[in-house]
């Protein structure tokens, strides 16, 4: 019972976030931009070998993009969070609270669908692989971060 | 019925309509059925064939795969007692059914609850209003 009640709470969120359309939208399109602009206009610090030393690495965009990726996904939590506040605002967290659904099945649900937002918007969406793969390989963070990813929240 | 033992069954033989009206603008009216149908632990079946009966005795069938959003304040207000209807509950809580509504969908919904009543004798309906 637990399991359906956190599918359908999930369920809801997941449904609003691809219908809002802007909002996956954003989210794809913003990491993209700080890795376009902000990514290779740094760039040109890594001239220096002091700051090569300090980042780890020649590319600046291997030393941005998992800390891109994190972000990504970091904010769709603080997305899942804020929506339980904005429930408590309209009254629907207490028409939930009044139906036989399990407590924890509320916050659940929004961790549920956060994570999954965050598994197919950060890290396995296409365009980032294919732009900007080459530059991560050489560090090999993918490896290291897709379980992090996995477990956004 | 003991509440603090078993706060399930009490609640499930309860409706609730909330004064705020906590309809989802951004799902169908269908959708906000079948969600309401799901919290409560309802069947498919169940609220395939009950959903259809709340939202055509409350005149809402034609707009159920409208955004609630698209919704005016009376359909909201209705559609929201329709969900509270969704589980058949044998008592039905209603904070303020017609609170900012104008006269016609007042009156309107008055009519719907009173039909209700005549419908579903087990319902047994609770008001709550200030008349100034």
């Amino acid at each position: 019972m637990i399991l359906s009640d956190v599918a359908y709470v999930a369920w809801r969120e997941v449904v609003k976030f691809f219908r809002a359309k802007t909002r996956p939208l954003v989210t794809v399109i913003q990491p993209l931009i700080w890795l376009g602009l902000m990514g290779n206009m740094m760039q040109g610090l890594t001239q220096s070998p002091f700051i090569e030393k300090l980042l780890g690495t020649g590319s600046y965009l291997a030393f941005m993009t998992p800390g891109i990726i994190v972000m990504t996904v970091l904010s769709g939590g603080v997305f899942a969070g804020m929506s339980i506040v904005w429930d408590r605002r309209i009254g629907y967290l207490e028409k939930l609270l009044a139906a036989p659904i399990s407590r924890a099945a509320i916050p659940l649900g929004k961790m549920v669908a956060a994570a999954v937002q965050g598994r197919i918007l950060g890290p396995s969406h296409p365009p980032y692989r294919r732009r900007f793969g080459r530059a991560v390989r050489h560090r090999n963070s993918w490896g290291d971060l897709r379980p992090l990813c996995g477990h956004g929240l | 019925m003991d509440v603090s033992k078993d706060p399930g069954v009490t609640k499930r033989s309860i409706g609730y309509a909330a004064q705020e009206t906590p309809v989802d603008d951004h799902l169908t009216g269908w959708e906000n059925l079948y969600l309401q149908g799901r919290f409560y632990h309802l069947s498919r079946e169940e609220i395939r064939k009950r959903g259809e009966e709340v939202l055509r005795l409350f005149g809402l069938w034609e707009r159920r795969n409208d955004l609630a959003q698209t919704y005016s304040g009376g359909m909201l207000k209705r559609l929201d007692i329709a969900c509270a209807l969704i589980h058949r509950p044998k008592i039905l809580f209603l904070d303020e059914p017609t609170l900012g509504l104008d006269v016609q969908t007042r009156t309107a919904i008055w009519d719907y609850i009173r039909k209700l009543r005549e419908e579903h004798l087990r319902t047994r309906i609770l008001q709550r209003r200030v008349r100034r």
